[in-house]
């Protein structure tokens, strides 16, 4: 992982600790935590700011179910590689509101790691070898990846 | 001008039980020529008092002509019928009754007289209007009612949903609580603690995620949990240095038990990992899981270095916590020394259930 660029990650989760957490997580497999956000405000708001390569996105945010709205938003406007954190995968659309997968919660270290190592291979990666027990890639259509993750 | 029924034929229809009259169908108004017993008590008119008279007399006023007109076609036509009939009373009570149309034709094919046989005599009440307004309120009653019930049904659903994913949210934050101290511990005892305890509120977490996803089953799929806990935990080992032998029977086992048997699959599994292949040892790793007379049968053996199985060491929690966890499902827990390595092996009583899906 050290060989590779890190990326920039927004966190947008209402959860402090779960927050908190994942920082930490994401920093130790050498990456960069540009900002974290709870609503679905604050999430557009630093997605606009600070453009970040990937966004962690849960579906439940302290303004309501506004996660899938922001997960769409990030995606068509902001050029950001969205990922699903969330306990209730239920309320994911079909199309996946342009993320390129899911990490179901209670996530494991190991889900984390696989869905960053498929984000980071992009198109290159086939969805069946990154799926893990936690984490969904949705193989259908990831889009051409921007120059910023490569 | 029709010859009265002849004393045979009335004698055969006196004794029936059911009321009869018979009526001559050549004179327009077809009039009673003959009426047993049984009808002249149904209707409470004498012998006199019906004899001769227009049949209508029977039919009870304002309750609609079609069947009457209907019998008096069939009768004058010397043709069979059968059709239901409002009746009255001589005292004006109301009946119910089918009513049967029988021409009676002589060896010439001349049409002598008919009868009129009552049968099915029903207590008075008319399904009339108010009972069809009656069966349509109910209807729309039980409509209502029945709609009610489902948009309670479908809040309680929804509302068991929310509470399920609250439940997973808060095992996230505790393992998060957990592994953000252990961030903070410069000791590495310590950190190994607590990384120990996010492991099994992990194993927890696991459980919970199943059972969510079982939806109504309400059975936690035990051999979907082996699985993944088992790969979970191996990837503490390099790759490919121990091999993972996993025969696991697809069963499901009731919910409340689901948490202690993820926390016990967790320790026996963990153990055998974290010991029993110390520096690079390879070896393999089996877990076997079936069902027995009435019950579950769980065995972890691996090949490895011998794991201690005396009596709990002091300090060893998760010996400590086997045996705690055993206990509370009422199981049977036996060590055997399998030189090298070892076999832990536990039988409890459970109702298990053949899983269908895969």
């Amino acid at each position: 992982m050290s060989s590779e660029k890190p990326l920039r990650i927004l966190i947008v989760e209402d959860e402090i600790l779960i927050a908190l957490e994942l920082e930490s997580l994401l920093q130790d497999l050498g990456h960069e935590v540009v900002g974290m956000a709870a609503s679905s405000e604050e999430a557009l708001s630093l997605g606009q700011k600070l453009r970040p390569d990937l966004a962690f996105v849960d579906v439940h945010l302290a303004d309501g179910p506004t996660g899938v709205d922001v997960a769409r938003s990030l995606s068509a406007n902001h050029q950001v590689t969205v990922l699903f954190m969330t306990a209730n995968a239920k309320r994911i659309p079909e199309d996946f509101a342009g993320a390129w997968g899911v990490i179901a919660k209670p996530y494991t270290e190991r889900g984390v790691r696989e869905a960053l190592s498929y984000v980071m291979a992009g198109q290159l990666r086939e969805p069946d070898e990154a799926r893990t027990v936690t984490f969904v890639p949705f193989g259908a259509a990831p889009r051409v990846r921007s120059s910023q993750v490569s | 001008m029709a010859d009265f029924p002849d004393a045979p034929s009335r004698a055969v229809f006196q004794s029936l039980r059911m009321p009869v009259l018979m009526v001559d169908p050549h004179r327009v108004n077809a009039p009673v020529v003959f009426a047993n017993d049984a009808l002249l008590d149904l209707t409470g008119y004498s012998k006199g008092e019906v004899s001769g008279r227009n049949w209508h007399l029977l039919h009870r006023p304002g309750s609609g002509i079609d069947s009457l007109n209907a019998v008096d076609v069939a009768l004058h036509a010397g043709e069979a019928l059968e059709t239901g009939f409002a009746g009255r009373r001589k005292d004006g009570s109301a009946f119910e009754c089918s009513l049967a149309v029988s021409p009676v034709h002589d060896e010439a094919g001349h049409l002598r007289w008919v009868t009129l046989v009552l049968t099915n005599i029903g207590s008075a009440q008319p399904p009339d209007r108010n009972d069809i307004e009656t069966g349509r309120h109910l209807e729309e009653q039980v409509e209502r009612r029945t709609r009610a019930l489902q948009t309670a049904l479908d809040r309680r659903t929804a509302q068991l949903h929310e509470v399920e994913h609250r439940i997973k949210n808060t095992l996230q934050m505790t393992a998060s609580l957990i592994l953000l101290k252990a961030r903070r511990l410069r000791d590495p005892e310590a950190r190994k603690v607590l990384q120990e305890t996010a492991e099994r509120v992990s194993a927890l977490s696991a459980a919970h995620r199943l059972l969510s996803a079982a939806g109504d089953t309400g059975r936690f799929d035990l051999k979907e949990f082996t699985s993944e806990l088992a790969g979970e935990l191996m990837t503490a080992l390099p790759k490919g240095q121990v091999e993972l032998d996993l025969d696991v029977q697809p069963l499901g086992i009731p919910a409340p038990k689901a948490t202690a048997l993820a926390l016990l699959l967790n320790e026996l599994i963990g153990n055998a990992v974290k010991h029993a292949f110390p520096n690079g040892r390879p070896g393999r790793l089996t877990i076997q899981i079936g069902r027995t007379e009435n019950g579950l049968k769980i065995a972890v053996e691996d090949n490895g270095v011998g794991l201690d199985h005396a009596p709990p060491a002091e300090g060893s929690f998760g010996k400590t916590l086997i045996t705690m966890l055993v206990q509370q499902l009422k199981g049977r827990l036996t060590w055997h020394d399998r030189m090298p390595g070892t076999r832990a092996e536990i039988v409890m009583p459970v109702d298990v259930q053949e899983t269908k899906f895969e």
